[in-house]
């Protein structure tokens, strides 16, 4: 890619206005935000992948002047980690009526499908409960009631998921806003001003079939204008040929299932070209998934080795050398495309095992650390080194004798004991 | 086939079943005539108004450009429109060879000229 | 100060508290003195070697040499990899620094000890550097690492550089012996021989599982019994296991083995790596031409993973070519 830069983020429309479709979801936004939101208190933004969704929040808070605290799919949305992040935030709201020349602040929860499914149970409650606490609040007196509401911190989801059913327990609390995929004609227009400010010469006709084949997912065309750009030679209709067709909502399973059903590597890697999966996300999965596609472990070795070697460029690329991207993606198209046996369909793991693991260990995880910490305090080391080099013996000298005073000395209090005592063994 | 206005059309007599099919989808009606509102699911009501008048409707689109209304039926994006026929924001065949669409797009939009009111 | 009679991990009741308690080290510890005779002329000091082995021990004593009874008012010691990163590490340099100002008696500086400091990034260490040079005259750093090629050249140049080898296996018999005494338990020779074998030349290690020996026996004597039970008890059983599953190629049960590690005690990616490497030597069905052929594997991913994004993708890999190498062993023999 001649950029640095991916043009999606490049041209991540500043204003409202910029924002091209889907005018009555964005004026209904709008209302909300500025005048509507006694009657809901919370607005829901659904719609397909690609369209704007998260572009208008960042724009209109951009221009409406909130300040945004932000939650996305890679963080673990259970009650808790919501109740801890969204709690202090929309609890002190008059904190906020004092910061100068600012609305305060919005709260996104960006992608929130996740909540949706079995593993963050939980989800959807919390963000019920955020509404519930105010709620409790407008019980006061009514005379407060507006002024109180008026001030609460917006709150606003974002989500793909049109499986409405599931939304229904937020139907009543969010103002639902509905995106549309965006018409032919007006993807066209935002092309052809990228063109004029990247300098590139396209032909009207290639930059409609772009647009055509973009199934009204802008961030897509506007991502195949930069890949077939990439040449530097004026753009023809007949090079935008080669565009793997965007028969759109390239999910996660669909994603998966191209990746490992691919028959080539070329193949694969088109599968990778359009999907809306984040990059983070996508090497994890294929990580979690790659033993269930690949059986043979010679093979599975060979496959992992690929997937190391993506990881590091992933590490490289970082946010902003973007031009290694290519290398990331034609690893993993290796990568899930070694094994010489044909495609079986299989269950996909989901979501990531990572997060499952660290989630469901992560009160163990807080007090070994505090733990540590004091033991770290006291002999003059780290936490990971007293983790690894006393806590196996401090463990085995307490367990043998109890009435050795090490839990004193340290300053352990009754949980960490308890911890440390009942904790497996590395 | 009917062609109806987005900002408010009037339909025929339908009798009160219909009219509560009809209000369900969350149309707005207001004395008279009906009008789709940004909340609704517009291909439900399109199918609706359809089967409840046995004959296939449309709806106007509106140019974002010059503000005129417009059938679907002269695009040739037709085959492959994902909201063909809803009634939407487009760009009208006359305004799609104008010179910097773009800037006129966000003039218009950032000027407030598809301001809350006419899009209700 | 305590009271030694008041700590209970002998590791700390027996850390050295001048420079001539300290066991071996003989150069090292004449260097420093004469730096403790003209303190004005002391450098930034940088102390590389294995774990274990003194340095944390000797900077001390040579905070406390310098300063007395005062010392912990004009040391800060900072571990950085505890520290988040560099910012924190900046302000409470300043802070202690500014703190503090004002020297004590004839020496005109504070001493930071930074310990660990092969932990930080490279662009951690550009900045201490630049901290290094804006508070020349009034904090004199003592790094201490592991690596000393994972310092920059920059920061190694700006101080004196002291190695610490293995600590002789004499010489830890001997101090073993010594702490035994203090503490009223026989220890048998056989078994100080197997509790030195067994550290590695860290007699950080050494004096704990002599403690936890000696806590084993009620006759207060140390025999090779009780310390192999220290060793079976202390060895790190889960890594072991996944290092076996993965060798022998189920490599799904491998892989949730390193999750838990990662879970249940938040280990990092480098902190298993380590322990894979130590083990690897321990696995008995390998010939010397296969462990070493592993430990070139495991060197290569553990680079990887420096580099890379993901930690868990990278120690997954290095279990899918255990499981490889494992497959086509079989299949060899
Ligand atoms: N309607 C649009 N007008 C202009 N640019 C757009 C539009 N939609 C998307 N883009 C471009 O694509 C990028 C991604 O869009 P955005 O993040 O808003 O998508 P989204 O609707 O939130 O999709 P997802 O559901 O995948 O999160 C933006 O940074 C912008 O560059
Ligand atoms: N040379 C030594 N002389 C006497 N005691 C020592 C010596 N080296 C280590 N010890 C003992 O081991 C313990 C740990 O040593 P120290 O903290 O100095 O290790 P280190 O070299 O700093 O290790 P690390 O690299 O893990 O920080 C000390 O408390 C002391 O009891
Ligand atoms: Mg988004
Ligand atoms: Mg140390
Ligand atoms: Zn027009």
């Amino acid at each position: 890619m001649k950029d640095e830069l991916m043009w999606v983020e490049k041209y991540r429309p500043k204003r409202i206005a910029e924002i091209v479709g889907n005018e009555e979801a964005k004026v209904s936004f709008v209302e909300w935000l500025r005048s509507n939101r006694w009657r809901k208190k919370a607005a829901l933004l659904y719609g397909p992948p690609g369209v704007g969704k998260s572009a208008l929040v960042h724009a209109a808070a951009n221009e409406l002047n909130f300040k945004i605290i932000e939650m996305n799919a890679s963080d673990i949305r259970t009650e808790k980690a919501i109740g801890k992040i969204a709690g202090p935030a929309t609890t002190f709201v008059a904190l906020d009526k004092f910061s100068a020349n600012t609305e305060g602040s919005l709260l996104f929860l960006d992608e929130v499908d996740g909540i949706f499914g079995v593993q963050d149970r939980g989800g959807v409650g919390a963000i019920l409960k955020i509404f519930a606490q105010k709620k409790g609040r407008k019980e006061k007196k009514t005379k407060e009631r507006k002024e109180i509401q008026g001030s609460q911190i917006p709150v606003v989801l974002a989500a793909n998921d049109p499986d409405l059913r599931k939304l229904r327990p937020l139907r009543k609390v969010c103002h639902l806003i509905r995106f549309r995929k965006v018409r032919i004609p007006l993807i066209v227009v935002l092309l052809q001003k990228i063109c004029l400010m990247e300098h590139v010469t396209a032909g009207f006709e290639a930059l409609e079939a772009i647009a055509r084949n973009s199934g009204g997912d802008v961030r897509s065309a506007i991502n195949d204008l930069q890949t077939l750009s990439e040449g530097g030679e004026a753009l023809r209709v007949q090079d935008v040929a080669s565009l793997h067709p965007r028969n759109r909502s390239f999910d996660f399973a669909d994603t998966l299932k191209g990746v490992f059903s691919a028959k080539s590597s070329q193949e694969a890697m088109s599968v990778l070209n359009s999907t809306t999966i984040d990059f983070d996300s996508l090497v994890l999965s294929i990580h979690d998934n790659l033993p269930l596609r690949c059986k043979d472990p010679v093979e599975l070795g060979v496959a992992y080795d690929l997937l190391s070697k993506a990881d590091v460029f992933r590490g490289r690329i970082g946010l902003e050398n973007w031009r290694l991207l290519k290398y990331f993606f034609s690893l993993i198209s290796q990568a899930t495309t070694v094994s010489s046996q044909p495609f079986q369909p299989f269950d996909f793991i989901f979501p990531p095992m990572r997060i499952i693991a660290l989630f469901w260990t992560k009160g163990k995880r807080v007090t070994l650390e505090a733990l540590c910490a004091k033991i770290g305090a006291r002999c003059h080391v780290s936490r990971r080194s007293a983790k690894l080099d006393f806590v196996p013996f401090i463990k085995a000298i307490l367990k043998e004798d109890k009435s050795a005073p090490l839990g004193a000395w340290f300053q352990l209090d009754d949980k960490e004991m308890g911890h440390l005592m009942n904790m497996g063994r590395l | 086939m009917q062609v109806l206005n987005r900002k408010s059309f009037k339909l025929p007599f339908v009798g009160k079943d219909k009219f509560v099919r009809l209000t369900r989808v969350g149309l707005g009606y207001d004395g008279g005539s009906f009008h789709v509102r940004d909340n609704n699911n517009v291909e439900k009501i399109v199918d609706i108004i359809s089967d409840v008048l046995g004959e296939k409707v449309s709806f106007f689109q509106t140019c974002v450009l010059c503000g005129q209304d417009f059938l679907c039926s002269g695009c040739r994006h037709q085959d492959l429109c994902p909201t063909k026929d809803l009634p939407l924001q487009c760009i009208c065949e006359n305004c799609r060879a104008t010179p910097k669409l773009y800037d006129q797009y966000v003039k218009n939009l950032g000027s407030g000229k598809l301001a809350s009111t006419e899009l209700r | 100060m305590e009271q030694p009679e008041n700590i209970s991990m002998w590791v700390e009741k027996y850390r050295p508290k001048t420079l001539d308690e300290v066991v071996d080290l003989k150069s090292v510890v004449e260097s420093l003195k004469a730096f403790l005779k003209t303190p004005k002329t002391m450098p930034h000091l940088l102390f590389a070697g294995m774990p274990g082995t003194g340095k944390t021990t000797i900077a001390l004593c040579i905070a406390r040499q310098l300063f007395g009874s005062s010392w912990r008012t004009f040391t800060l010691e900072l571990n950085a990899s505890d520290e988040r990163g560099i910012k924190i590490v900046r302000e409470r340099i300043k802070d202690f620094a500014r703190y503090t100002r004002g020297a004590f008696g004839n020496i005109p500086y504070v001493i930071i000890i930074l310990d660990e400091s092969d932990q930080m990034t490279r662009q951690a260490q550009t900045a201490l550097r630049r901290i290094m040079e804006t508070s020349s005259n009034t904090c004199r750093f003592m790094l201490i690492c592991n690596y000393s090629s994972k310092i920059i050249e920059p920061i190694q140049s700006r101080c004196a550089v002291f190695r610490f080898s293995m600590l002789d296996k004499e010489n830890m018999v001997e101090h073993l012996g010594y702490i035994s005494g203090k503490e009223n338990v026989s220890l048998l020779p056989d078994a100080a021989e197997a509790i030195v074998e067994y550290s590695e030349g860290d007699l950080r290690r050494a004096i704990n599982a002599l403690q936890t020996a000696s806590a084993y026996t009620k006759t207060k004597t140390v025999d090779k019994k009780a310390v192999l039970r220290v060793i079976g008890e202390a060895s790190p059983k889960k890594v072991q296991l996944m290092l076996n599953k993965a060798l022998g190629s189920d490599f799904v049960e491998a892989r949730r083995m390193m999750y838990e590690l990662m879970g249940q005690y938040g280990l990092s990616g480098s902190d298993i790596i380590r322990q894979v490497h130590r083990e690897i030597f321990k696995v008995s069905h390998l010939t010397t031409e296969e462990k070493a052929e592993l430990a070139n594997i495991i060197g290569e991913y553990d680079f990887r993973l420096v580099e890379g994004a993901n930690d868990d993708i990278q120690l997954s890999a290095l279990l899918a070519q255990f499981s490889k190498f494992g497959k086509l062993r079989e299949a060899g023999n």
